[in-house]
Formats: structure tokens, C-alpha cells, sequence
């Protein structure tokens, strides 16, 4: 049910939860399964508020979009709003250096694909030892649009909107109380606090409270190692469409047809024996071919041949036949994790009174380097299968930082680890050295893979559901 | 004595000249060699073509 600020005072709650996006209501739903009654704190309306988005103004430095506040939503249902819906799982080599396997968070993902609307159908299809196409999901979940008239009627979840939590009591290792801003000022009390508003409101609402609270360890990572996915385009190329398309023909129809950018795109990603051998990171890079009426394509024709003049027969056949095509190769993949990549506090303030987010963003080397890796595997995969002929773009092969085209998924600042001094969390997503302080989302993440990670961040809510419900059951 | 001199002198200027032009000439060859004609055409520099020996 929706709560205003002064029924709050009236109710006695066992789990708090900051954030109604996709962390938060998927937590508050399996609570409710359990009869267990939580309230979820959102920042935001009902529908998109400027005021409440102006709280998402923040500083940027390095290669990042400029404006933070456009590319997460400040209202009920989070980002889930303007979200595209691809979803996928984390590789099992993902989690290489986490204190959790992949196996930990498996048994949730049924659950998480129907909160998302999504088949559980994750394919993936080795094309030689180094590369791999897989499968993608696309959900068009708006969690307002499913689960906004379900909250209103629930029993147990209870949301207050336009309410900011704006900081909390400790004593000793325990939260003891809670200060919310809302039409008036009121201080809450609960068993548990989760903070699952974002990748990087996560951060920046655990700095805020360190700063309060000196029972918070200074010596936690509190914003560090911040990641995200840069989207970018990597490559070009020419090939037969025919070909392409025979060669890489797979049963993952959905994916096939569900994005509109060309006639035809694939998906590719490495093997792990590939990211073993390069040490390289994770991609998912895409493929797609484009018809012949392309100016680019003329372009490249010409360039390739001034190269590759022994080409030009076999090229001027395929032109004369209609069945030369562009290729655009694009990346969207891992990030190195990097202390020095992080969120801080800004000097100005939002309307409550809490510092704005300052994001500090560089893109590694190894970034580059693994991307460059990634076309130099698909253009000897084109050479060896006579496919086509496949170009680095400039900014890859010269490893020239960019500004990522995308920059919605943001991950770490708040890791998980068992090792205090390069970890925020433990497994269990407990702010290391408190009892009942959580974070949950895609901020806890130790290594961000290529797969979009709403997915995982359901996984990773529903798993922390059953660690709470385990812990009061015990209480 | 006077015109030994001044013919050693046109001989050095002359050696500096020649080596002079020689360079230059060299140097735009190899900085410039686009404007040759029969220098090899790159006129897209944003790529960088991955080729088997048998497309060269």
C-alpha cells in the first residue's frame, strides 16, 4: 500500500528498502511471499519529477557522458522507465575474482526471468576455439506499468514516494535509526536497511552516511572500482551477405530479428580460452550487415581495394550480383576494475542537503587492447571462412580513450569481497563491519561481464530476499 | 692566395648546396610521397584493413 509520511510513524517495519527500481521491488516481492512486511523509500514520484531528477545532477571527469542525470530515472520503477530490455546472464568466467560462484545465483534466475517476462533461453554456440555467438532476451517490462497497481494493493510492501532516506543513526555495528525527508522530517526504525537505489546512488548514499556515521570503516572502498559497459563501434567491413548469413545461421531467431539496425546481426562473444590466452576481457559484440545503397560502403569498397588489389575481381562480382554488404561491428564489454575509477561526493548539494555524485572515469588500456583483440579474431574468422574482409577503426587499433556512446550500466563502487580493504560488501551484500546494513544492485558487483545486468541484479535481490528471510526466522 | 681561397669557398658552398637539395628532395619523397605520382593511394586513414598475403 502507499504510504504518506505521518503512517509511516504508526508502523513498525522489518526491512527498509531505499530504491523502488528493479533491486528493490524484486526483494519487496519475495518478502511479500514470506509475509514479511517492508517498506520501499522512493526518492521519486509516481511519474517522472524534475525536482526529483534534479537530485541526479552530478560532476564527470574522464571518458564518460557529460550529464548524469539523463541516463537514470528518479520515479517509481527506477531506470526500468527508459530501459531497452536486453538482458543475459553473466558467464561463469565472470566470476573469477568474486567470493561467490555463478552457481550461487542460478537457482534464482527462473524467478528473474519471470519478473522480466523472459524465456529462459540463453544459448550460446562456439563458431571455433576463440569465438562464440550467444543468445540474448528481450524483456519489455516497465515495473510501474507491471507492478505499481500490485504494490498499491499489497499487505505486506508498503512505498512511500516523493521520500528521500537522508541519513541514518548508528550505534556500534547496527543502524539504529533511519532520517527520512519527505513533507516533513521523521526518523524510522528497522531490523534491516537495504540501499538498492542504483550504481551510483549506492555510493554516494554510503559516503553520505560514512561521513555521519564514523562507525562506518573509512578504510571501505566506498566508491571505488567503478565500471560500466562503453558501447562504442570497433570496426567495418565487406563481406557476402549470403555467406554471413549461412555462416553464422543459428536457431536464436529472437535475437536475430528483435534489433532493427541492419538486415542481419550476430551477436559474438570470446571464449574463455580466448580471454585465458589474450588476457582480455569480456565483449559482446555485435555484427550487423547493411545493404549496398550505403555511402560508407562505397567508401570502404574503395579503401579495401587500394589495399587489396588481388580482392578486386572476387569484390566487383559480389557488387555486380547485389550480394556485397557493409558490416558494422560494434562493442558494448568489460571494464577493468580500477581504484581510481570511482564516485565521490561533490562540494554542491541537492535539495535535501546531500552532496551531488562526482564521477571520475578513465577507460584502461587493456580496455582497448581487448576490443582490438576481439576485431582481429572475428577479421581472421572472416579471412578463414571467406567471409568478407573486416577493418579496425582508428581509435582501436591507434588505443584512443573515447567517451562511451551508452554509459546506463553502472557497476561497482560498493563491491563484494571477503578482503575489507578492497571490498565494500561480503557475500551476502552486508556492508562489511555492520549487522543490518545491505546493498543490493549492480554496485556490488566485483567484475561487470558484458551481459546488460538487470537480469543478474534480480538474481543477486532474490538471493539477498532469502539471506533476510533466513536471518529473521532466526531472530 | 686570395683566389685559392674564395674557390675553396665556392667549392664548400657548393658541396652544402648540393647535399641540401639532396635531402630536401629526399625528405619530401618520403613526407610527402602522396603527391608522387605512382605513390601508394591511402585516402581513408581511419582503417586499418585486416588482409590474408594472398589480397596484398
Amino acid at each position: 500500500m502507499i504510504l504518506k509520511d505521518n503512517e509511516i510513524l504508526k508502523k513498525n517495519f522489518q526491512i527498509v528498502i531505499c530504491g523502488s527500481g528493479p533491486a528493490g521491488i524484486s526483494l519487496a516481492l519475495e518478502l511479500e511471499k514470506k509475509k514479511i512486511e517492508c517498506l520501499i523509500v522512493e526518492a521519486g514520484d509516481e511519474f517522472y519529477s524534475e525536482k526529483a531528477q534534479s537530485r541526479y545532477v552530478g560532476e564527470v571527469s574522464g571518458n564518460f557522458p557529460e550529464d548524469l542525470s539523463v541516463l537514470r530515472l528518479s520515479q517509481f520503477g527506477g531506470t526500468t522507465g527508459h530501459w531497452g530490455g536486453t538482458c543475459r546472464t553473466l558467464d561463469n568466467y565472470d566470476f573469477q575474482n568474486w567470493p561467490i560462484k555463478k552457481t550461487e545465483i542460478d537457482p534464482f534466475l527462473d524467478q528473474s526471468c519471470k519478473i522480466l517476462n523472459i524465456t529462459k533461453s540463453f544459448r550460446e554456440k562456439n563458431i571455433n576455439k576463440n569465438l562464440k555467438i550467444i543468445e540474448f532476451q528481450e524483456s519489455e517490462v516497465r515495473f510501474y506499468e507491471k507492478y505499481f497497481e500490485h504494490i498499491k494493493r499489497s499487505k505486506f510492501i508498503n512505498l512511500c514516494l516523493n521520500c528521500i532516506i537522508f541519513n541514518i543513526k548508528m550505534s556500534g555495528d547496527t543502524v539504529t535509526e533511519i532520517f527520512l525527508k519527505s513533507t516533513k522530517d521523521i526518523s524510522i526504525k528497522a531490523k534491516f536497511l537495504v540501499l538498492a537505489c542504483g550504481g551510483i546512488e549506492n555510493s554516494r548514499l554510503l559516503l553520505w552516511f560514512r561521513e555521519n556515521n564514523k562507525e562506518i570503516s573509512k578504510n571501505l572502498p566506498i566508491g571505488n572500482y567503478w565500471m560500466e559497459h562503453p558501447f562504442k563501434k570497433i570496426g567495418t567491413g565487406v563481406g557476402n551477405f549470403n555467406l554471413i548469413r549461412k555462416n553464422f545461421k543459428n536457431n536464436f531467431e529472437k535475437f536475430e530479428n528483435f534489433r532493427n539496425w541492419g538486415n542481419f546481426t550476430v551477436s559474438i562473444s570470446p571464449t574463455k580460452k580466448l580471454i585465458d590466452e589474450k588476457n582480455i576481457l569480456n565483449s559482446g559484440v555485435f555484427l550487423t550487415l547493411h545493404d549496398r545503397d550505403n555511402d560508407n560502403l562505397k567508401n570502404n569498397i574503395k579503401d579495401l581495394l587500394c589495399f587489396a588489389p588481388n580482392l578486386s575481381n572476387k569484390i566487383i562480382k559480389l557488387f555486380n550480383k547485389n550480394l556485397l554488404c557493409g558490416i558494422t561491428i560494434s562493442s558494448s564489454w568489460e571494464q577493468d576494475a580500477i581504484f581510481s575509477n570511482k564516485i565521490s561526493l561533490s562540494s554542491s548539494k541537492d535539495f535535501v542537503g546531500i552532496p551531488h555524485s562526482k564521477l571520475k572515469y578513465e577507460i584502461s588500456k587493456n580496455t582497448l587492447r581487448s576490443a582490438e583483440e576481439m576485431v582481429n579474431q572475428i577479421g581472421i574468422y572472416f579471412i578463414n571462412n571467406d567471409l568478407g574482409r573486416i577493418a579496425k577503426d582508428q581509435l582501436i587499433y591507434n588505443k584512443e580513450s573515447f567517451v562511451s556512446e551508452a554509459g546506463y550500466h553502472h557497476i561497482g563502487g560498493t563491491r563484494m569481497g571477503d578482503n575489507k580493504n578492497i571490498s565494500v560488501v561480503d557475500k551476502n551484500l552486508k556492508v562489511h563491519e555492520t549487522n543490518n546494513l545491505y546493498v543490493c544492485g549492480s554496485s556490488t558487483f566485483v567484475s561487470g561481464g558484458h551481459a546488460n545486468p538487470t537480469l543478474s541484479i534480480i538474481q543477486f535481490s532474490l538471493r539477498l530476499a532469502k539471506h533476510l528471510i533466513e536471518r529473521i526466522n532466526y531472530l | 692566395m686570395h683566389n685559392q681561397l674564395l674557390n675553396s669557398t665556392r667549392r664548400k658552398f657548393n658541396k652544402f648546396l648540393i647535399l641540401n637539395l639532396t635531402s630536401l628532395f629526399t625528405l619530401n619523397f618520403f613526407l610527402l610521397r602522396k603527391d608522387f605520382p605512382n605513390s601508394y593511394p591511402n585516402k581513408n586513414q581511419k582503417l586499418k584493413w585486416i588482409l590474408s598475403k594472398n589480397d596484398l
